[in-house]
């Protein structure tokens, strides 16, 4: 490949910058929200303890026991603290570029944009969601190692996913078995790419604009859906009633499968096509970048 | 060499360059003069590749610069008039980016940290300006490039610095590198610039060295003052005046001088400087 386009020993040594600048910037908020699990399982314990006894029992002297913060509370600590990574680390890291300064810096490093963009999009994508999820389930992990009580562990609970995630609900084995986790991940990188796009876009309050912006485009298009929609999901029930007259549970059951099927193809065409477009939008940002 | 033709830019409905050509050949120091806002740095940030040329082209080696490839990137070093205070020890700076150009070397970064009384070991964003300026001024000299754009090197600095950093200049630059220095502080680089561009609002009033210069000006430094001279001022001991050169006579320049000269009498002088 052209040295002007792409060297492998040029990319790693931008690689390399690149994280350095990413600890730099966003360190002390990956570290807090990383240690977020011990922080919520103290808050939920005392929480959970202070509601499991009365201020009499504490006043008479009641042995009190600390009630453990459990998985399921750490898992809502954990997706919490990961929305707030996809919100901020795109704005920390690469904010600068619409600083003069930094900007001029980042665009007059001898190295191609092609290199400068894959950095830019694997550290957002791949090293910082793993660092986080790493950290933070070891943090987990050592909380339950040191206070057994506290129950699994959190990396435990998921390896049941199924169970964890749809107890209770009646969703067919089957679906269970289809649900494809690379959906999940392609979302994350989707929400991911839109707030780097934001943090290239504005100048200021980039996580902030890019939050609002992205609620006014969810709004307009749930909106026209609606509208287009709105015929057909009034009729749903009668439509589904007769168009599966006559069948039997199993052929139902095999249509409902196809549907799903079809639902995930769309969703996974859906989130190529998104992520290929704020690909596309980035790549154009950097392209376009001037000081 | 870098060649700029026809070149024009604006900001929005403002025109700041318009119709600009010239050249700037190697080996030399050229020194950039203008007014506030004439687009000097406007100027250097498109040679630098920082903007994009609305109209007319600039050439760095037959490269255009806004294509940013990273073969232009390596020969090139521009230092703007305000610096980023990077959360890096100087010395862990320099050697993270050093690596991106291929004639960087450490040893010339530190000796001229050394020369400049700087501490490599301080982090730069716990640097003062001028210390923070010095430190991306021995950067910019050890990377060894063949371009050096410097947009108002010496703000900032304290007096001894100015100096070192002229020794600095002439000690770490090698001698086919092209240096353009946009500056106001005319004083701080008077024995070092040389061509000297003077940019007006949408156009370049001269571009001349300082042999051409003092072959159709002179400056006099008598106490007689000339009715005919195109700029003079009364300074401590007697007058500064500039004259054109009819007599041939020898003298040294004084660049404030020459500005004030040039912008008294734009057409005079660019004639003068435009007959072949």
């Amino acid at each position: 490949m052209n040295n002007d386009i792409f060297d492998f020993k040029r990319f790693g040594n931008y690689f390399v910058t690149d994280i350095k600048n990413a600890i730099a910037n966003y360190r002390w908020s990956m570290i807090i929200l990383i240690l977020g699990g011990l922080i919520s399982y103290i808050v939920v314990g005392l929480v959970n303890t202070i509601y499991n006894y009365s201020w009499q029992d504490m006043l008479n002297g009641v042995d009190i026991e600390w009630v453990h913060a459990n998985a399921g509370s750490r898992v809502s600590m954990m997706v919490t603290a990961f929305t707030i990574i996809i919100f901020t680390a795109p704005a920390k890291c690469y904010g600068g570029l619409t600083d003069k300064n930094t900007g001029s810096d980042f665009i007059l490093l001898p190295a191609s944009r092609l290199e400068k963009f894959i950095s830019m999009i694997l550290i957002c994508c791949i090293v910082i969601p793993i660092v986080f999820i790493a950290g933070h389930l070891m943090v987990d992990y050592l909380i339950c190692l040191v206070c057994p009580e506290t129950g699994n562990c959190i990396i435990t609970e998921i390896s049941s996913k199924a169970e964890l995630i749809f107890e209770g609900a009646d969703v067919p084995i089957e679906i269970i078995d289809r649900i494809n986790w690379t959906s999940a991940i392609d979302d994350t990188w989707m929400i991911f790419l839109f707030f780097l796009l934001g943090a290239l876009v504005f100048k200021k309050s980039k996580a902030i604009k890019t939050f609002l912006g992205g609620v006014a485009i969810i709004t307009v298009i749930s909106f026209l859906l609606t509208i287009l929609l709105a015929p057909t999901i009034k009729e749903i029930d009668s439509l589904f009633y007769s168009y599966t007259a006559g069948m039997s549970r199993a052929e139902i059951k095999a249509l409902l499968l196809g549907w799903f099927n079809k639902m995930m193809l769309f969703d996974t065409i859906f989130d190529i096509t998104i992520n290929a477009l704020l690909l596309t939008g980035i790549w154009f940002k950097l392209k376009t970048l001037k000081h | 060499m870098i060649k700029i033709e026809d070149l024009s830019f604006s900001y929005g409905n403002y025109d700041v360059l318009k119709g600009i050509s010239f050249k700037m050949e190697e080996g030399k120091i050229y020194g950039l003069l203008g007014e506030n806002g004439v687009g000097k740095t406007t100027l250097l940030t498109l040679i630098a590749g920082l903007k994009a040329p609305q109209i007319g082209s600039i050439l760095v080696d037959g490269k255009k610069p806004y294509d940013r490839q990273p073969s232009f990137l390596e020969n090139i070093f521009y230092l703007p008039d305000v610096v980023a205070p990077v959360r890096y020890k100087a010395i862990d700076f320099a050697k993270d980016r050093g690596k991106f150009w291929s004639k960087f070397s450490l040893d010339h970064f530190n000796q001229i940290m050394q020369l400049l009384e700087n501490d490599p070991q301080r982090r730069m964003d716990k640097m003062s300006l001028g210390q923070l300026k010095k430190t991306y001024i021995s950067f910019a000299l050890a990377c060894n490039c063949k371009y050096l754009i410097m947009d108002e090197p010496t703000n900032g600095l304290d007096i001894p610095s100015k100096a070192q950093f002229r020794k600095a200049l002439t000690k770490f630059t090698s001698e086919d590198s092209t240096i353009l220095i946009s500056t106001h502080q005319v004083r701080d680089l008077e024995n070092i610039i040389d061509p000297i561009i003077i940019l007006d609002k949408q156009d370049v009033l001269l571009n001349a060295s300082i042999q051409e210069i003092t072959e159709k000006l002179y400056f006099d430094y008598s106490t007689e003052v000339v009715p005919d001279a195109l700029y003079a001022e009364m300074i401590p001991g007697g007058a500064i005046q500039v004259r054109v050169n009819e007599e041939g006579l020898e003298s040294k320049v004084n660049i404030e001088a020459l500005f004030n000269a040039v912008h008294l009498h734009k057409d005079v002088v660019k004639n003068m400087f435009n007959k072949k």
